[in-house]
């Protein structure tokens, strides 16, 4: 992956997102550690300081100076505070725990700092750092108060510099995992575009490799490779009705035209004439509806009409195809037998499945009109509603009855009847776009027509 | 009768415009939607024969558009689309009837024929009578010359759309349309053997034969 191509991709996009999101997150703590580490505690003895100073002064103002003096010795000792101190105007100082006056402190009334170096104790000198707060009594004497912070001070400066390299240690190594897992996703996303990109411009027959990972990108590969696989049904399919029209309208068109042929080219006397051309109105006829027949299963199989299903009522639908056939079957000495059981409603299209049924019924009556009965059934089963039409004549051998669903097979006993063929291809498209099951069952005697419907 | 065709096939509009007049009406022709639904607007016809694809303004649009103008010219559409949806939405559209092409002229001629004179019969008739025929619409019996006549639901229907459509032309392909809600062809010729079997009940041993067949075209119930 060359970064040039990619420059704005996702990759940095992400990394870099990631980057600023955890740079953001840790960033917010440790500022809140500081706060609660550093800033708390600095504010706790600033108070402190400040209390102290009001509590002197007012001291100072119901008791004096004598008095005073003696409560900064107190103080010294026990007070809240480390370090006490009044001093003369001149900076002087009276009492309390300090030698001199702290330099480059003014008695401002406000916060200051200072530091000292103390080699009273022990080997070391040792460097002390002091908060303090200074303060001018009405007398032009000066007071101060002081809180020794140099363990404080250490850990300050111990604490921010951790919080520093914390967070540049955050910041690199959030941009580095930010990259790594960017650059992993991406190397699997881009492996599916080359491949899907190879079988768009010419190498069909290929689909995704699946790695074996339960994760979203092996569901986008699976679909994706059905999407390929649905396409390449239906390109095969789109072959398979142009080789079907090509075939069964050439001979149809074929007769006509030898028939006009025969009226223009032969001497015909007028009642002839009249006779060939009403036949040939008749093959245009039949070349039409075979055309219409072709084209409505291929616009049934293409799931266009998928989206118009409502709830039908197949009882109504039997019913009324057999009151449609009765008078016909009657007179062919057949009858029928139905086995229905009430309220039985699936979804789908009232029209198709209407013309569907008749289909059925109109193959048991052609092909099997030596037998007495045609049964018409419907049963609840557990995965959903069955509905069959068995008729009782020779029925269709094993070998033929997947072929009986391709478009132009009628078996050979049956080329005499007129019809074009198509009616089971016709009923098998529409139980799909139903998703129901079609079944060619031998009820021997006889075949079984099953369409099972699934749960609604 | 004078009807308006608008349809831009020169060779569609010739031929039904020539098979009309043969049959007495007055035929204009018009190959182009908007100046259709002028004339249709501006004049009186008695029925429409609309086709759907036309230039400048499709055949459903110019329908709408003299319905919602409170011109209520009975329209027959005519569309190479003939999905049973498609029909609904013509109908939807404003029109009174609709044919798929390719059509049997008889077929058009028929149901022109029963829409322009539509009306005409209320439909909140409840008895219905041609020569010595009677139906009773809400009793659902049938007697001729004063005998009573056994009829199945669905052979009764089919009378039922015959006596409305007496003297009449009715196709098989109207009679499936209406007595099963049928919109497809089923091939055989199951229609002409109810009609058979009616004329068992309904002609045999009477008087005269009401219902007859019109070669090429279908059935009518007359005197």
């Amino acid at each position: 992956m060359s970064k040039g191509r990619y420059r704005y991709s996702i990759d940095l996009r992400l990394s870099l997102a990631s980057a600023a999101l955890t740079a953001g997150g840790v960033a917010l703590l440790l500022s809140f550690i500081y706060w609660f580490a550093v800033s708390q505690p600095k504010d706790e003895v600033a108070y402190t300081l400040e209390e102290e100073v009001a509590r002197l002064q007012q001291f100072y103002d119901r008791e004096g100076l004598e008095m005073l003096i003696e409560e900064i010795g107190r103080s010294a000792a026990q007070g809240d505070a480390d370090y006490y101190a009044l001093s003369e105007e001149n900076f002087d100082v009276l009492a309390g725990d300090l030698m001199n006056w702290p330099e480059g402190v003014p008695a401002d009334d406000q916060l200051h700092s200072f530091s000292f170096l103390d080699d009273t104790g022990g080997s070391f000198p040792t460097i002390h750092h002091v908060r303090a707060w200074g303060y001018v009594l009405p007398d032009g004497r000066k007071l101060i108060v002081g809180k020794d912070v140099t363990g404080a001070q250490a850990i300050e400066n111990k604490l921010t510099l951790a919080l520093w390299i914390a967070g540049a240690l955050t910041l690199v190594v959030s941009i580095g995992m930010g990259l790594v897992l960017s650059h992993n996703l991406l190397a699997r996303v881009n492996t599916m575009n080359e491949t899907i990109l190879q079988i768009l411009t010419g190498r069909s027959g290929e689909r995704v490799p699946l790695s074996g990972r339960d994760d979203e990108f092996e569901a986008l590969a699976r679909h994706f490779n059905r999407m390929l696989d649905e396409k390449e049904g239906l390109v095969a399919k789109i072959r398979e009705i142009t080789n079907d029209i090509a075939h069964d309208l050439r001979t149809p068109l074929a007769r006509l035209r030898r028939r006009v042929e025969s009226v223009l080219a032969l001497s015909m006397a007028e009642e002839e004439k009249q006779e060939t051309l009403e036949r040939v109105l008749g093959d245009a006829d039949a070349i039409l509806d075979t055309f219409n027949a072709l084209l409505k299963i291929a616009q049934i199989e293409s799931g266009t009409l998928r989206d118009q299903m409502e709830t039908v009522d197949l009882d109504a639908i039997l019913r009324a195809a057999v009151e449609l056939y009765e008078p016909l079957a009657e007179a062919e000495g057949v009858r029928f037998e139905l086995d229905l059981t009430p309220e039985i409603e699936v979804r789908g299209n009232k029209h198709l499945l209407a013309q569907s049924i008749t289909n059925l019924i109109d193959n048991a009556l052609k092909y099997a009109s030596d037998a007495d009965r045609i049964e018409i059934r419907t049963e609840r089963r557990a995965d959903g509603v069955a509905c069959s039409v068995r008729d009782f004549g020779p029925g269709v051998p094993e070998a033929d009855r997947e072929k009986v669903l391709d478009r132009y097979v009628r078996l050979d006993s049956s080329r005499s009847k007129p019809g074009t063929g198509l009616g089971l291809s016709f009923v098998a498209a529409v139980v799909e776009l139903h998703g129901a099951k079609l079944e060619l069952l031998d009820a021997a005697p006889g075949l079984c027509v099953r369409i099972c419907f699934p749960l609604a | 009768m004078k009807l308006l065709i608008i349809e831009d096939d020169p060779i569609a509009s010739d031929y039904l415009a020539k098979a009309l007049r043969e049959k007495n009406f007055v035929v204009d022709q018009v190959d182009d939607g908007m100046e259709g639904l002028y004339r249709a607007n501006n004049e009186a016809y008695d029925a429409l024969i609309v086709d759907r694809m036309l230039p400048s303004l499709d055949g459903l649009s110019i329908i709408e558009t003299l319905r919602k103008a409170g011109k209520d010219t009975p329209v027959m559409i005519v569309s190479a689309l003939g999905d049973v949806d498609e029909r609904v939405r013509g109908l939807r559209a404003g029109g009174d009837d609709y044919l798929a092409k390719p059509y049997a002229f008889a077929e058009l001629l028929a149901r022109l024929e029963i829409m322009v004179h539509r009306g005409s019969a209320g439909a909140a008739q409840t008895k219905l009578r041609v020569a010595d025929l009677e139906m009773d619409l809400l009793s659902r019996s049938v007697k001729r010359a004063g005998q009573a006549i056994e009829l199945q639901p669905r052979e009764f229907m089919l009378l039922e759309f015959l006596m409305r459509h007496t003297g009449q032309v009715v196709t098989r392909t109207m009679l499936l349309e209406s007595v099963w809600d049928y919109h497809f062809d089923p091939q055989t010729n199951v229609i002409d053997v109810h009609i058979s079997r009616l004329r068992g009940k309904v002609d045999k041993g009477f008087d005269k034969p009401l219902i007859q067949t019109i070669r090429g075209a279908g059935y009518s119930l007359r005197e």
